[in-house]
């Protein structure tokens, strides 16, 4: 009896102990890894990189600042000479303003590539150099991916490419550089597994690399760290620095010329295994020819697609692919203006000297409100801000300058499928613009000086 | 005056000590019957009866030796101490004089016979080993054949008959009056010899004396001794001697039950009276080792190699086997059965032996630093401290209460020289060999045989259910394994007949069941648990049924020593927290299932008992283990592996002792000796994991790794380091941002008492709120933001999404080289306690220490309250700002929980030593 108490006993909690059920195991991660940068002007506290800035002898640099909310800056710039320590300056935008910073006046030697921290947002930066036969700058950035696209190179006769490896960051970065040109992959085999020391950049020479290639798309790689790369082309005088690019379906480039005086054309590379096809809408100030071209990219071989016989004067263009590409426009001084113009023979003196040159990435999401830190603060040029929607409605436009005081804004419409280019002269107590539109546009400004021409995209406001 | 060969004469005060009632006049007659005369005899100590002593032989009577020493003057060359029972013969003090002039010697000894029997020794001059432990050297009843009859220097003498140079005995001060009488001896001995004295003895003196007096083994010789080393060695020699002294001790203690002794209570008296008299000893230490002329090298020349104690005790030890199996008349079958049947000593050595091998990977570093098993911290008062209303240090920081283990293992600790490691290995000793003995004992109650008590004792310690626990890196229950068959082995042993015994036996049911309950809260119950089922099996059983009175009655008194974590915490959640979840292997599975069926179906009587209820504790712990679905926490679920262990060792018990059962035939046999194989495959299974030496805990995960921040510039401990990993991989509790687990812990290593983690206060909240903005890429300086925690490293111990998120920031260095993914902050102050004029403050216990700064402030970056000083205390952010004027920051301790703290330790102290009293009572 006591036995079979005993084993019923035992065996009803070693029942009841087996049936009870395992837990589930923890859900884990809901993420994968830090969500990517954009740059975007978020609410919130952010970098902005500026690899391509020089103040020297012969150049000058500015900074140009813009926020929507009173903010602290700290522009850090750090030395070539690893261990080195950092030229740092901080100074405030109160309220809703716009700042330009003289790089000079911080530290005047060379190339000083920097980044720009923003205690809260949204806020953006973008950089300029000038010189006396020069004009170049463009958006600052904030993403940093391991991988960046860069078309838009050459090193043919006449043109000098440089490619910026700056590390803003305290690591060591391992960067490999990738090539390809209308030869196909171009082996850049003393561009493997380079180090940038922490705090410090390096200039690649490219023509002394792969010299006399028309076309030239590079692809950097960190195994290690990050870095944040820049291109620029440069000609006789002028040059045209464009930072990396993300691959995207789409692009759009408000400016992609400013004036008949320069052939634009449109750089397109591709990773893909496959040809990709890509179409390109034109926009002009009279209206859009969609689907203006189609051509097929093919995998590691940049195409170089002029738009000069696509439309005349001023335009802005869409880019649409089958599979994310990387893309940038150049306008170039036209080469045809060379010819002589009069019955003497004479070649127009403006003309005669020109070799201007301007570059610029794309936008991939049209936005609503967009921040153009620098314009209409630029001396010696003529500004204008680029508006291009390829929505379907007319979009109404708020252009909110800003400077260190209270602006008053204006009003314009932007109709369906056009570019709208709005001329802005040199404004000392304007720092930036402000845009708000009722309908998702592209924007970007440039600035047109007897001795030199830039594009500069626009910073969309996220949040 | 002069002698009559023209040599100076020698000229000789007796001194009579009186230490106990030993007869002083017959001592004082053999003195003034020596050929050799005393200019005086002095009687020394006893009060009055020493007084009426003295006036009954017509001599002085003085209080103590010091007031002996200032009365004689310049023309005494010699004093002659002689114990009371002492009894010269009448040459002893010419001898001693002769001798000692000849040799130049300042002490010299007599040789001591037995009073009773004169023709067998009792010493010839006393050697040492370095622990001041006496080794004679000769045989017990040894004939005294002449031959030690030798002048020769020793290094000690006994203190029965002592001559010693007058200048000598003012100078050392004379014997130490806190000395029982034998340890006194060899203690002035080794203070002369330190001052260069020679130590001799002289055999052609003779003095007869009671052996039984000689070399009694009490508590206050064994205090003496210690006292005696501590007092003469160099701090270096110390160093070593110490904690040597404290393993024989042990092991000593281990041992001695095997060869019918008890010695722990005299061995943990001897210590805490030398703590207790600790200034005393450090005066009279300074007075030894002023003017010596010779260093310890010296006192080593006439001391024996090893440890004395240990040579005598394995001496013991081989005799007694030798008398087993040296008998006239053969070894035979039935004697070496007989033998094999009651094997104590050699269950005493295999269990010694084991619990050594299965702790020795623990001497050098301690607890293991994986999961909830952390080294202990560095200061044992600071653990108890911070037990008894101080600051947990969990995470960053609370008042919340910490498990009783902190205070307790900190107690142990601080006991044993503030040595982490020792206090470590230490208690992990004890909870195996108090396990495996417990066990024996608790079985023995209950009609079962040793060995099969020893095999369970094994299963208890280091069986599938105890490896489990190891797994889960439960250090307290680990522990408690070790003091559960107490618990209940205390309330079932035989009722005393005298109500002093009686409460006596619910005392120190109380105190053990109470350790208990401290290394593991929810074990409270399960003593009485296991009674109750006793019961149940035996509701005849009028003993069983006293046995669970006793044991309520023990558990209520436990209650109180759980205070004050018990009337702080919330216990339900105590209890629900974390999930735990036991899976058992198969093969120990299906060996202990085979076990319990044959065990049922073939055993009878206790056997039986022990398989049920061993079954039914199996069952019920493994609901408890597995009853993550009911609600059971971690804590519950891992005590609930304890009851286990506690079944399988009765099954084992109960299946293997039945074979001894000689009316068993057939296939009930054949069907025993199936369960007896499963019980043997358990014992298997649990041998090995005892083999790595860890006390079944994993190996250390987070030591090595971590170990790189000892070499960063500064303190590392000013600092903390933030794990990112899977959940598996990080230390004791951890938080989650979107589901990835993350911890703060203290560098360069966390310690026990970090291991939990306090309620999510504001600085969670601030620390959670900068992940997730790194997560989202919001984050550009993450180190700026993290040297706010005063957070330096970020470590990653496993695969995490968490780790790129620290990537790409500008002030955040990966470092390379590190056993694991690293990062440095490179920023300002990564520290716990930044000084507002820069400086920093280091970590010291729970608080902080520093330069002094008149007028500054200190940040202290812990969970802001307001205990915090000196003052004035404001907050700051999540965190505290005090005064930096004092040089320190300190959490000023809660008084109510203190006291609490108190209330339980007298409480614990009252019921062990009234326990301990009223054993002795007879």
């Amino acid at each position: 009896m006591k036995r079979l108490a005993g084993l019923l006993i035992v065996a009803a909690v070693v029942a009841g102990a087996a049936i009870l059920p395992e837990p589930d195991p923890p859900s884990g991660p809901d993420f994968v890894g830090p969500e990517t940068r954009e740059s975007v002007a978020g609410a919130s506290a952010s970098v902005w990189y500026c690899p391509w800035v020089a103040s020297g002898a012969l150049r000058d640099s500015s900074v140009m600042l813009a926020s929507r909310v009173a903010v602290d800056v700290k522009l850090t710039l750090p030395q070539q000479l690893a261990g080195e320590p950092a030229d740092v300056d901080e100074v405030r935008l109160e309220d809703a303003g716009a700042l330009v910073v003289n790089v000079g006046e911080i530290v005047r030697r060379g190339d000083t590539p920097l980044f720009v921290e923003f205690t809260d947002g949204p806020a953006a930066a973008a950089a300029i150099i000038r010189g006396e036969q020069l004009l170049t700058g463009d958006t600052c950035v904030a993403r940093i991916p391991k991988v960046w696209e860069l078309p838009g190179g050459t090193t043919r006769e006449g043109r000098t490419m440089t490619l910026r490896l700056f590390n803003p960051f305290p690591e060591l970065a391992k960067v490999s550089v990738g090539g390809s040109s209308e030869s196909g992959e171009t082996g850049l085999v003393d561009l493997q597994n380079l180090d940038v020391e922490g705090r410090t950049w390096q200039d690649v020479d490219l023509n002394a690399l792969v010299p006399l290639l028309d076309d030239l798309a590079l692809t950097v790689t960190s195994s290690e760290g990050f870095v944040i790369p820049s291109l620029v082309i440069a000609g006789a005088t002028d040059e045209a620095s464009w930072p990396g690019a993300a691959p995207a379906t789409v692009f759009e480039f408000p400016v992609a010329s400013s004036s008949s005086a320069f052939s634009p054309s449109l750089m397109v590379s591709s990773s893909n295994p496959a040809p990709v096809t890509v179409t390109i809408d034109v926009y002009t100030t009279e209206g859009a020819t969609l689907a203006a071209r189609e051509v097929e990219v093919d995998p590691s071989i940049p195409r170089r697609i002029a738009l000069s016989d696509l439309a005349e004067g001023a335009m802005g263009v869409r880019v649409r692919s089958s599979a994310p590409v990387a893309a940038v426009v150049i306008a170039e001084e036209s080469a045809v203006v060379l010819e002589p113009t009069d019955e003497e023979g004479q070649i127009e003196e403006g003309v005669e000297l020109g070799d201007r040159i301007a570059g610029t990435i794309g936008i991939s999401n049209p936005s609503s409100r967009w921040l153009l830190p620098g314009l209409q603060a630029v001396r010696d040029g003529e500004a204008t801000l680029w508006l291009m929607n390829t929505g379907f409605e007319t979009a109404t436009v708020t252009l909110q300058p800003l400077g260190v005081r209270d602006l008053p804004a204006t009003k314009v419409s932007v109709m369906a499928g056009v570019v709208l280019g709005v001329e802005l002269g040199y404004d000392v107590s304007v720092g930036g613009y402000f845009v708000e539109s009722s309908a998702p546009i592209s924007a970007a400004w440039s600035v047109e000086s007897p001795f030199g021409i830039m594009f500069v995209t626009g910073t969309v406001v996220g949040g | 005056m002069s002698s009559s060969s023209g040599t100076i004469q020698q000229v000789v005060v007796a001194a009579v000590l009186a230490l106990d009632n030993a007869d002083i006049v017959e001592t004082i007659a053999r003195i003034r019957s020596q050929v050799y005369e005393t200019s005086r005899v002095v009687v020394i100590g006893a009060g009055s009866r020493g007084r009426q002593a003295a006036d009954a032989a017509a001599v002085e009577w003085m209080s103590s030796v010091p007031q002996l020493l200032d009365s004689v003057d310049g023309g005494v060359s010699h004093i002659w101490f002689l114990y009371a029972g002492a009894l010269p013969r009448p040459d002893a003090l010419e001898s001693l004089v002769r001798e000692a002039e000849r040799t130049d010697a300042a002490v010299a000894g007599s040789k001591l016979v037995y009073a009773d029997d004169t023709e067998r020794l009792i010493a010839v001059g006393i050697a040492t080993d370095v622990f001041d432990v006496p080794y004679l050297g000769m045989e017990d009843d040894e004939i005294d054949a002449g031959q030690y009859d030798v002048v020769r220097d020793v290094a000690a003498v006994a203190g029965a008959s002592m001559l010693i140079r007058r200048d000598l005995a003012r100078g050392v001060g004379g014997p130490d009056p806190k000395m029982p009488p034998e340890a006194a001896a060899i203690d002035i001995c080794q203070r002369a010899r330190l001052r260069g004295g020679r130590v001799v003895v002289v055999p052609s003196s003779e003095v007869l004396y009671q052996a039984d007096r000689f070399r009694a083994e009490s508590w206050r010789e064994r205090a003496g001794r210690i006292r005696a080393m501590l007092k003469v060695y160099s701090v270096l020699t110390l160093l070593w001697a110490i904690p040597l002294r404290l393993l024989i001790g042990l092991t000593e203690s281990i041992v001695s039950p095997f060869l019918g002794r008890w010695v722990l209570f005299d061995f943990v008296r001897a210590w805490l009276w030398n703590v207790w008299h600790l200034p005393s000893l450090l005066r009279e230490r300074f007075t030894a080792r002023r003017g010596k002329v010779f260093g310890d090298a010296e006192l080593f020349r006439y001391q024996m190699r090893g440890s004395a104690r240990l040579a005598e005790i394995f001496g013991e030890i081989g005799s007694k086997l030798r008398s087993r199996l040296d008998r006239s008349d053969g070894p035979t079958i039935a004697s070496i059965g007989s033998d094999l049947r009651q094997p104590a000593v050699i269950v005493g050595m295999l269990t010694l032996i084991a619990s050594l091998v299965g702790v020795r990977a623990l001497w050098s570093s301690g607890w293991p630093a994986v999961g909830y098993s952390m080294p202990l911290p560095e200061s044992g008062g600071a653990a108890v401290g911070a037990y008894a209303g101080g600051w947990n240090p969990g995470g960053f920081g609370s008042v919340s209460p910490l498990p009783p283990l902190v205070g307790l293992a900190g107690a142990v600790q601080y006991l044993l020289f503030d040595s982490a490691a020792l206090a470590a290995w230490m208690l992990s000793l004890g909870a195996i060999v108090a396990g495996i003995w417990g066990t024996i004992r608790l079985l023995r109650v209950w009609g079962i045989e040793v060995v099969a008590a020893w095999a369970a004792g094994i299963v208890l310690v280091a069986g599938p259910a105890t490896q489990a626990i190891g797994d889960r890196t439960a250090i307290g229950q680990l522990l408690a394994v070790g003091v559960l068959p107490w618990a209940i082995r205390v309330a079932s042993t035989r009722w005393p007949r005298s109500w002093l015994r009686r409460l006596g036996r619910i005392a120190a049911t109380g105190w053990v069941i109470g350790l208990l309950a401290v290394l593991s809260p929810p074990l409270l119950v399960a003593p009485v648990a296991v009674l109750l089922l006793r019961c149940v099996l035996r509701p005849n059983d009028a003993g069983a049924w006293r046995s669970l009175g006793v044991g309520v009655a023990g558990t209520a008194l436990a209650v109180p020593f759980l205070l004050p974590w018990i009337a702080v915490v919330d216990i339900e959640t105590y209890l629900t927290t974390g999930s735990e979840y036991w899976v058992p292997a198969l093969i120990p599975l299906g060996a202990a299932a085979l076990a319990f069926g044959a065990g049922l179906l073939t055993t009878r009587g206790p056997h039986l008992d022990a398989v049920l209820l061993g079954g039914t504790l199996v069952g019920l712990g493994a609901v408890v283990a597995r009853g993550d679905d009911l609600g059971i926490g971690r804590e519950g679920a891992v005590s609930g592996l304890a009851v286990v262990a506690l079944g399988l060792a009765l099954l084992t018990g109960g299946v293997l002792d039945s074979l001894r059962a000689g009316d068993v035939h057939g296939w009930r046999r054949l069907l025993g000796g199936i369960g007896a194989l499963a019980a043997v495959v358990l014992v298997a299974t649990s041998l090995l994991p005892l083999y790595q030496g860890r006390a079944n805990l994993p190996g250390d995960e987070l030591t090595e790794p971590l170990r790189f921040t000892t070499a960063a510039d500064g303190e590392a401990s000013a600092s903390r380091i933030l794990l990112v990993g899977p959940e598996s991989s990080l230390p004791g509790e951890y938080r989650t941002v979107r589901g990835a687990a993350y911890r703060v812990v203290s560098a360069p290593v966390p310690q026990l008492w970090e291991v939990d983690l306090p309620v999510a206060e504001s600085v969670d909240a601030a620390l959670e709120n900068l992940l997730l903005g790194l997560i989202e890429g919001q984050e550009s300086r993450a180190g700026e933001a993290l040297a706010a925690f005063g957070i330096r490293w970020v470590v990653v111990t496993g695969e995490t999404p968490l780790e790129a998120v620290f990537d790409g920031q500008l002030d955040l260095v990966a470092l390379g080289g590190a056993k694991r993914p690293t990062f440095l902050v490179d920023a300002e102050a990564p520290v716990r306690a930044p000084v507002s004029d820069g400086q920093s403050w280091s970590r010291i216990g729970t608080g902080y220490a520093g330069d002094a700064a008149a007028g500054e402030r200190v940040f202290v970056a812990e969970t802001a309250n307001s205990r915090w000083g000196p003052g004035p205390w404001t907050q700051a952010g999540w965190g505290n700002e005090v005064s930096a004027g004092t040089g320190d920051a300190e959490f000023s301790p809660i008084d109510s929980r203190r006291s609490q703290a108190y209330l339980a330790a007298a409480a614990f102290a009252l019921l062990f030593l009234f326990s301990g009293f009223a054993r002795r009572q007879r």
